[in-house]
Parts: C-alpha cells; structure tokens; sequence
C-alpha cells in the first residue's frame, strides 16, 4: 500500500514537471502583441523593415527587437525561436546577431546601441524619428568588431586583387573597382575563385540588395554573364549553377538563380561573416 | 660541305638554345620559390570517409591542387605553392562526378611559410583548420607539437622524456610548439581508458608534428617531422605515406632534365665542332 502510494506520489510529481517544464518552453519566445503604432516608426516602414529582415538575413541568424517589431517579423514568417525580443528590463541586445534599431531600441540603449552594441547599419527604412535601422551585433565589443572588420578589408582587397589578375576571369569596369577596394563579400570571392578553376567566368557587376547600408558593409551579390550566346554559354553558366547549388553553409547563397539564358545571379546572406579569408 | 656547315651550326643552335632554356627555368623556378609557401593536408576526423581535396588558387588557375583519397590518419607531404590565396573545397573520394567539391576554408599562402590543412573533429562537426607550421627549433633544442584525433579517448596527456609535456588535449584540438631537450626516449600519451608508448628520436634542430590516432588495437602515434634544419624549409617527405597526389606544380625534375638535355646537346655539338675539322683533314690529305 505504502509503495503504491509513493509510486503514485513519484508519478504525479513527474508529470507536474514535466507540464512545467513544457510550459515555460512553449511561452519562452513568445512574441508579444502590440500595437504597431506604439513604436514611432509607421506601419509601412516597419513592414520594409520586417520584409528586408525576413527576406535577406542568414536563416540561422537572431535577431533581437522591440515588441511590435518582433510581432511584425513573426508575422513576416520568422520563427520565435530567431527572436530576442527586448523589453524594457532588457539590458543589452547581445546574443542576438542583428538588431532592429527602432526608435524604441534607440532610446532604450542610447547611445550605447552604436557605441558598444552594434555599429555597423546592414540597411535602413525610413527618415526622421521613424527611420529603423538593422544593425550587425558586436559581440565582443565595438572596438573588437571594427577591427576585425579592418582586417576584413584588408584580405578581401588582396583575395580581390589576386581575382583581378585571375585570367580566367573577365571583369567589368565596376566590379574590377568593387573588387579592388575590397568590396565584396568574402563568401563571393570564394566561390569566384573555385568557379573560375573550372570555367572562363565574367563578372558584370556587383551589388547589396540593402537599401541605406553603411559603406563598409560588404556587396552580397554577383551577376555572371554568359561567355557568348548559344546553347554552350548557358550549359556553362547551368554548370555554375549545379556548383553553387552544391554548397553548403556559410557558403550556400541565399539566392541563386538564371537569369534568361545570358546571365545568372548569386546571392548570399546578411551580415557578410568576417574572417573567413586569411590574413594577406 | 654545306650539309656538314649546317649540321655544326644547327647543333651548336640546339645546345645553345636546350642550354639557355635550362638556364632561364631555372632562374625562373628560383624565383619562384622566394615567392613560394608550402602545403600539406591531413585527414584527422576519425569517422569521416575519405574525401578529395581541392584547393583552387584565386589569381592562378594553372596553381591549383588537388589530392585524392584522403583518408584518416593520412597526412600529405609538403607540397610547394605560389603564395596567394586559395578556396579548399572537399568531396567524398569516389562520389559521382557529378558530385561538386562543397567550399570548406580559405587558406592564405604567405611566401616560405608551411601550413598543415587539417580536417578535424567528428563527421557531423567536420572543420577543416588552417595550422601554421613552424619550421625551425630553439638553438640546441627540437620542437614539438600535438594533434589529438582519438575519437575513443576524449583527451589525452603527453609525457616526454618522463616530463608532463600536454595535459587535456582534448579531441580535435592542436597544442602549440613546445620546444623540448633534444633525446631519444618515451613519448607516452595516455587517454581515459587507453595510452601508448612509442619511442622516438627528437633531435636538435628539427621540427616534429605528433597526432593522436584510433588504431585498430587502441591508440596510435604518428610521428611527423616538420623541419630538419635550420633553412627554413619543410621536411620533404613523411613516414605516413600518401597516394593520390595530382600536383600542377612544376616538379624540379623538369628543370634538371632540361639543364640535363642542354649539357648533353651542348657536348654532343661540342664534339661534333671537333670531329668534323679532323674528319675535313683527312679527307684533305
């Protein structure tokens, strides 16, 4: 009698932890309803906002938010999981990877969100007051962050060179001068490279679907013409194209399509990683 | 007479030209090599598959390099490259050929320096890490370092010479150089629940590697020297043995076998200039 009375005791406790335990996991990212007028910025910035964030960041990046913004990216399609949502108690934005400076971020963390947080605007919607910026997260720190985005520039300025003198690549006079600078991502140069082992490839330009970014935010994407017309051009950019279907993270692009027969784009996610490229 | 005039002629043009040719790679090939870094690969990832290298240089695509079957515990030799940038990228060794190299690093060749390219780590975390090698020892001391790829043992310490030399290396992590008193004596290397002993010789001057592996019968010791003396220059080959290798990098062979053609033609002439006068005499007399 005694012991089944514990055994039931023992199962009765099991189970009111493990309902705990289920329903603090099932609240713990939550994403809060509020009002999209309660944070500054109007409801068409936010929805820019919320679009560009959903559509463009790394599918495995955090992003942390006030609580309508975090509502309008729920609704956008991103999972509660990528959310940090930060409230009032909140004391920084760090563990996230991008944050989404609202006038409510801004003046919950102050001066602090560009000083310490976050320096670098990745793209920006909007003007005055209810401009929202996105923002790559430092997480050690800002001085550390815009170290190792120096050093960044400097190795894709020399990977970039090295390309230009690649005689398997034919260049445009813009991208010859994106590449030059150092302004290309890293994942592109990669791949540009490994691309350009197997194939003649030429380079019409480069870009960053990221509308207010700041200049030292690198360009994420590529358009590939095709060598000539016919049938063997377009064999040769579908062959690219397998490769790069090939890839995986960090390197598997966001986006990666023909355009017609003549062209194909590559796109990579945001933020650009930093050191992927070694040292010059 | 003519037909003699053109065939001296024509032989001393050949020597001369096999000679120069010679001369000129030569000189190309040392300068080439002041602007020349060196590469090995080496699989450490104990339940990873074997798999092809490639790494694919940014500004020269005759610099590419590509190793097959690449298997664990296999460690490349050296294999000199134009300094530069290249992308490694790695694919199962007998996929497909439809089957793309999947990106994987970059490496960045700096002239004269020495890089073990090495895939670390359990298959469903597999990193590939670039190591920079040293390639000289303390005067009058030998250095050593140490991979452990034992999946079995979680970590595992180092005793050189009877002296606690690593302690906790755990899987898939490299120490750094040590520089250790020159002896031939035990390396003993014990994980949780296996060790080994092995004795080996670290000699003054030169530059070991020492990796950790899963043997069939419990723990392994690769003993990998890195540099034997002090021009800065890796040790050419390793006991491990390796297969596979497809370099497009120029082998010195070539140049010897054109200095070789040049000497050759150049006193086959030579003899040809002498013979052909005394030839003329006699029939002049």
């Amino acid at each position: 009698m005694t012991i089944a009375l514990a055994l039931v005791a023992i199962v009765a406790l099991g189970a009111g932890v493990t309902g705990v335990i289920i329903g603090r996991a099932a609240k713990s990212p939550s994403v809060p309803a509020v009002p999209a007028a309660a944070a500054g910025a109007s409801a068409a910035t936010r929805g820019e906002a919320a679009s560009w964030t959903a559509g463009q960041v790394a599918a495995s990046a955090i992003v942390a938010c006030d609580p309508a913004m975090c509502a309008a990216l729920h609704a956008d399609g991103l999972p509660a999981t990528r959310l940090l949502v930060l409230g009032t108690a909140t004391a920084d934005p760090l563990g996230s990877d991008v944050v989404v400076a609202t006038l409510a971020v801004r003046n919950q963390f102050g001066t602090r969100l560009q000083s310490v947080y976050a320096p670098v605007v990745i793209a920006s919607f909007g003007t005055g007051a209810g401009r929202i910026d996105i923002r790559a997260i430092a997480p050690d720190g800002t001085a550390a962050y815009e170290a190792a985005l120096a050093a960044d520039r400097r190795s894709r300025i020399s990977a970039g060179s090295q390309l230009l003198r690649n005689p398997r690549i034919i260049v445009a006079a813009d991208a010859r001068n994106a590449l030059s600078a150092g302004d290309v991502d890293p994942r592109l140069l990669m791949m540009l490279a490994a691309l350009a082992d197997q194939q003649q490839v030429r380079i019409t330009a480069f870009g960053d679907p990221s509308p207010g970014a700041s200049p030292v935010v690198p360009l994420r994407s590529v358009e590939i013409a095709a060598l000539g017309p016919g049938a063997e051009a377009e064999a040769s950019l579908r062959s690219m194209l397998s490769f790069i279907d090939a890839q995986r993270q960090p390197f598997q692009p966001l986006q990666a399509a023909l355009v017609g027969s003549s062209a194909l784009t590559v796109e990579y996610a945001a933020p650009s990683p930093l050191g992927l490229l070694g040292s010059p | 007479m003519k037909i003699m005039r053109y065939i001296r002629w024509t032989t001393f043009l050949m020597a001369a030209a096999a000679l120069l040719l010679g001369i000129t790679r030569v000189a190309s090939a040392s300068t080439t090599s002041s602007n020349t870094g060196w590469v090995r690969l080496a699989h450490l990832s104990p339940n990873t598959p074997a798999v092809d290298v490639y790494l694919y240089s940014f500004g020269n695509p005759s610099a590419e390099l590509v190793l097959h079957h690449v298997s664990y515990g296999t460690v490349s030799p050296y294999q000199a490259l134009a300094a530069g940038e290249y992308t490694v990228a790695m694919r199962a060794a007998g996929a497909a050929a439809s089957t793309k190299p999947v990106l994987s690093a970059s490496l960045t060749v700096a002239p004269g320096a020495a890089y073990t390219v090495a895939g670390l780590g359990p298959e469903s975390g597999l990193r590939l890490e670039v190591l920079q090698d040293q390639l000289t020892a303390p005067p009058g001391e030998a250095a050593v370092r140490f991979i452990q790829a034992s999946l079995q043992q979680h970590a595992v310490t180092v005793t050189w010479d009877g002296k606690p030399t690593v302690t906790n290396l755990t899987f898939g992590s490299v120490s750094s150089y040590q520089a250790v008193s020159p002896a031939t004596a035990t390396l003993h290397v014990a994980g949780e629940s296996e060790s080994v002993n092995s004795t080996i010789t670290l000699a003054a001057g030169t530059v070991h590697t020492v990796v950790v592996l899963d043997g069939p019968k419990g723990l392994v010791l690769d003993n990998l020297l890195d540099a034997a003396g002090s021009d800065g220059v890796p040790a050419g080959a390793v006991a491990t043995g390796f297969g596979g290798t497809a370099p497009r990098v120029p082998s010195p062979l070539l140049w010897l076998s054109l200095i070789g053609a040049g000497l050759l033609l150049t006193m086959v002439g030579g003899v040809g200039v002498r013979l052909v006068p005394r030839h003329r005499g006699r029939h002049a007399r």
